[in-house]
């Protein structure tokens, strides 16, 4: 049986064949891997970009204190993203299945639509949700837009959603029970206490006040690096701006209408990024 | 029949909305570019799968028609030059000339042939400006080419009379060739003769015609049943979905833990249908732990797909059940202050004040059909609290019916309950609990004016904010209920609650109440009734869906009558009287002449007694008296009299009658 380590790599070791950089996690806290600068400051402008890299996500109202078996508030994808798309992807994507003991041709694989829009990088793709029997174990996108700018050429995003993909490999009902190893390491064991206590965190114990004039102050600095030009300090500040926004999300304190506010104000300082970048 | 041309895009998951949509388009483009072209073919055929938009044309012509084009030069009498500069323009001699008149004055004409084309070429040179032109909700571009699509094309089957036609499209080279089922080897198809086409496809799992894959679905659901002595719950969305997913429909089933019925029915419902695109069973009206879905593949294992289905299912089936412990956490009372912080419609203020208006409303209408529902006054504000549930975030289509839900688990009468439940549904079954009629009515009345504040274009496509479902609704609750309501009135009122909540509202209620009047005039002509009938009971100062539904009834019947045809003849001299008789005066009884005049001013004052227009139609003994008043008044009486005051009474009370006929019934759009 395949452990969750060698899921990681025997997917870094196809995609690297496939002449993928192996990159390694970006070391902030984000609700997807599509915010890592590595997928979408590296979307935009012409030259070709093609790697793959695991990223830890956070996204705090998910959180279900361990309790739920397929819910988390942190866990892990897998990143691929290539520029331009290639012309035989889904093939890829297939051939990469095979490498994790999921052979299409035994498998009911699925595409269905799903379009891809994030309100707060301003990007949106059109693709489909993969499907394996009935369970969603990879997103595939083909970006259009990021920071309101179109994508010339297009980039292919596919994200697997790791521990959803082990539990299938694994043939598990649990994410608390997948092998991370073969010397008996569960995820469980890394990872239980931690969902715990930041489902209390996310839920109950995160500072509105601190969080609040945290954001202002990611805010602010962002408008500032702007002006100075530096466009991966500046982007990196809209990450801790919008981690933050997630905790606020979590925390209740946010009403609709002001939810769409904060939108906005992160999606304003993204596009100030992206504009940059795109000058260059 | 003979397929001349066949055009096959083949490429990566069309979503199946885009499939119907792309069949449309491109039979209407190319259509089109055969008709200006001038290309002889005798029909179109579209189809489309998963992964694949097909048109085929059959008996079409190799070359174009000859066609003559006639160009305008100068007048005959023009001079010289003129002459010389048309000829020259088009290299053409004089003896080509021909006169042609145009509107009296006579012209030199050039008849210029063109040539019969090669329809080879021409679809050569067109059919990538066609692709191009096909419209989609929304379109994508891949790599690095400058095309649209609705997803990336992986080959284009292009064959004309046994031949190939080579085009670019998308970084694709138009070949001979298409591809078998994705998922079973997608085996290179070379296409020899377009008439095996269909088989060829099949052979390699593929079914092109969506009838097709339709029974097959359909035939393996219903052996299942009969097997069992279930019965599928029907839903046409999810067919409609499922057909199109995969090329090669295989029905597979699966089954669940019998402990889930402690969900909600409608819960688990929705889950199935909704974010699992699964079928499910009645037994003996109660809902099967079986379920069926459509696989891409039908192999000796596929005990592996559906323990795979049947784990996804049990983990949303989980996750439904932590909403529902999380969510029971707070009451449905201790909700109601969150509302607060959740804006209805821009501008429109927010769910808490929309609660409190609804209430109201209900209230309203409760007073005027006289019934007692202020036993229920505590829990009206309660209507829209599960909007903030987890439960309803993850299923917004719920919303409502978890309300419901959580009501009657919270033990709240049972007329609440359900009124709750059902207050969103746009098909509402008649109903004796007035509370859930009176709800359903007031939620959407409130949301229709919420809509219309917020100032939200109403386009004419598709019904985004479900506005114009919701009217109708209202309509059909109004009248399968018999529920006899002035819409205006209820607006008026509602309108009055918006300002008593500081909400500013720029909207004419008159707009509000010209959508419903087009809704219902739509309603009555789908259901049979003529527009001009529709539009004579649809009267200004009212809005009474079930009066004008009856009056309309009436008047179909009146009109058909032999005392209805005679009384229309009358009515018609009456308005084209009138039509030259408009003035705005007081009648005078004491200067009438002669008794036609009299009795026909007694008729105007027996037809103010009719407060509906069927009433009116119904009473036959006033209806030929009416009559024959009137003819006796047209045929005796001069309007146009020479004494001015005589005159002048006349036509006040022509005019008089007039209106107050017209109250009643507009009869001037059924005599036009």
């Amino acid at each position: 049986m395949l452990t969750f380590q060698q899921i990681i790599s025997n997917l870094q070791n196809y995609w690297s064949k496939k002449g993928c950089l192996v990159i390694q996690s970006y070391d902030m806290e984000m609700g997807a891997a599509t915010f890592n600068p590595f997928t979408s400051l590296k979307a935009l402008g012409k030259s070709p970009w093609n790697a793959v890299f695991t990223q830890p996500c956070r996204r705090p109202s998910d959180g279900r204190y361990g309790e739920n078996p397929n819910r988390l508030q942190h866990y892990y994808q897998l990143q691929v993203i290539m520029k331009p798309s290639p012309t035989n992807s889904q093939d890829l994507y297939l051939e990469s299945l095979k490498e994790i003991k999921i052979n299409p041709d035994e498998n009911d694989i699925k595409f269905i639509e799903d379009d891809w829009e994030s309100p707060t990088l301003g990007a949106s793709g059109l693709g489909w949700e993969v499907q394996c029997n009935g369970m969603e174990i990879s997103q595939f996108t083909y970006f259009q837009q990021v920071g309101g700018i179109e994508c010339k050429p297009v980039s292919l995003e596919i994200t697997y959603g790791l521990e959803r993909l082990a539990t299938y490999v694994q043939k598990i009902d649990n994410i608390y029970d997948i092998k991370w190893d073969k010397n008996g390491t569960t995820y469980g064991d890394i990872f239980l206490r931690n969902e715990k206590e930041q489902s209390d965190y996310n839920f109950n114990y995160a500072s509105p006040d601190h969080l609040f004039s945290s954001f202002n102050d990611y805010e602010k600095t962002t408008k500032k690096l702007i002006e100075k030009k530096l466009v991966i300090p500046a982007y990196e500040q809209c990450i801790k701006a919008s981690h933050c926004f997630n905790l606020l999300d979590s925390r209740g304190v946010i009403s609709a209408k002001e939810r769409q506010a904060f939108i906005l104000r992160i999606r304003t300082l993204v596009y100030n990024c992206c504009s940059l970048l795109n000058d260059d | 029949m003979m397929t001349d041309f066949l055009l096959e895009i083949y490429g990566e998951e069309i979503p199946s909305w885009a499939q119907r949509n792309a069949e449309k388009e491109l039979k209407v483009l190319i259509e089109e570019f055969l008709v200006v072209n001038k290309i002889i073919y005798s029909k179109i055929e579209v189809n489309s799968s998963s992964r694949r938009v097909s048109l085929s044309i059959s008996q079409i012509k190799k070359e174009t028609l000859e066609s003559v084009v006639h160009i305008r030069g100068p007048r005959v009498d023009a001079n010289e030059n003129a002459l010389k500069g048309f000829l020259n323009k088009n290299n053409s001699k004089f003896e080509d000339l021909i006169k042609k008149k145009v509107k009296n004055k006579e012209y030199l004409f050039l008849a210029i042939k063109s040539p019969k084309l090669k329809v080879e070429k021409t679809l050569q040179q067109n059919l990538p400006i066609i692709l191009s032109k096909v419209k989609w909700k929304k379109s994508m571009r891949w790599n690095n080419f400058d095309e649209k699509w609705i997803r990336p094309i992986k080959s284009i089957l292009c064959i004309f009379h046994n031949k190939k036609i080579v085009f670019k499209y998308g970084g694709v080279t138009s070949s001979n060739f298409s591809f078998g089922n994705y998922h079973y080897g997608e085996k290179k198809i070379i296409i020899k003769n377009t008439k095996n086409y269909e088989k060829d496809l099949e052979k390699n799992r593929v079914i092109l015609s969506r009838v097709k894959r339709e029974n097959m679905i359909s035939k393996k659901l219903q052996s299942f049943c009969k097997l069992n002595g279930s019965e599928l719950i029907e839903n046409k969305d999810l067919f409609e979905r499922v057909v199109d997913s995969v090329e090669y429909p295989n029905v597979l089933f699966g089954t669940f833990s019998k402990k889930y019925f402690d969900l909600p029915d409608f819960l688990l419902k929705s889950v199935m249908f909704e974010k699992q695109d699964y079928f499910c069973f009645l037994k003996n009206k109660s809902l099967l732990n079986f379920f069926a879905f459509i696989s891409s593949k039908d192999i000796a294992k596929k005990k592996n797909i559906i323990k795979g289905n049947e784990n996804v299912l049990k983990a949303r089936f989980s996750d439904a059940k932590f909403f529902i412990r999380e969510d029971r956490k707070k009451k449905l009372e201790e909700r109601i202050i969150d509302l607060k912080e959740i804006i209805f419609f821009r501008g429109a203020g927010n769910l808490y004040q929309r609660a409190e208006r609804i209430k109201k409303t209900i209230l309203f209408i409760s007073n005027k059909m006289n019934l007692d529902l202020e036993k229920f006054y505590e829990y009206l504000n309660l209507s829209n609290a599960d909007l903030t549930c987890e439960l309803v975030k993850e299923f917004p289509s719920l919303q409502g019916k978890v309300g419901g839900y959580y009501a009657s688990q919270e033990n709240l009468p049972e007329e609440v309950y359900e009124a709750f439940f059902s207050q969103y549904n746009l098909d509402f079954p008649k109903s004796d609990n007035y509370l859930s009629l009176l709800m359903s009515i007031s939620q959407k009345v409130d949301g229709i004016l919420g809509f219309f504040i917020s100032n939200e274009k109403l386009s004419g496509a598709g019904d985004p904010f479900g506005v114009r479902r919701s009217a109708l609704s209202i309509i059909k609750i109004c009248i399968d209920n018999s529920l006899n309501l002035d819409l205006i009135e209820i607006f008026e009122f509602l309108k009055k609650k918006f300002v008593e909540q500081n909400i500013s509202l720029k909207v004419n209620l008159d707009d509000v109440i010209d959508y419903f009047r087009k809704r219902i005039l739509i309603l009555f002509t789908d259901m049979g009734y003529k527009n001009e009938e529709v539009q004579s009971v649809l009267s200004k100062n009212k809005f009474n869906p079930l009066q004008l539904f009856n009056d309309l009834k009436v008047l179909k019947k009146f009109i058909l009558s032999d005392n209805g045809k005679d009384f229309l003849k009358a009515i018609k001299r009456l308005i084209s009287i009138n039509e030259n008789s408009k003035v705005q005066l007081d009648i005078n009884v004491n200067i009438f002449q002669s008794k036609e005049e009299v009795n026909l001013y007694k008729c105007s004052q027996h037809l103010i007694k009719y407060e509906q227009g069927h009433d009116f139609l119904e009473d036959k003994n006033f209806i030929k008296l009416f009559t024959k008043s009137l003819n006796q008044f047209f045929d005796k009486v001069k309007v146009n009299s020479d004494d001015e005051k005589l005159k002048e009474n006349r036509k006040a009370l022509i005019s008089f009658l007039y209106e107050k006929v017209n109250d009643i019934y507009k009869f001037e759009s059924l005599i036009k």
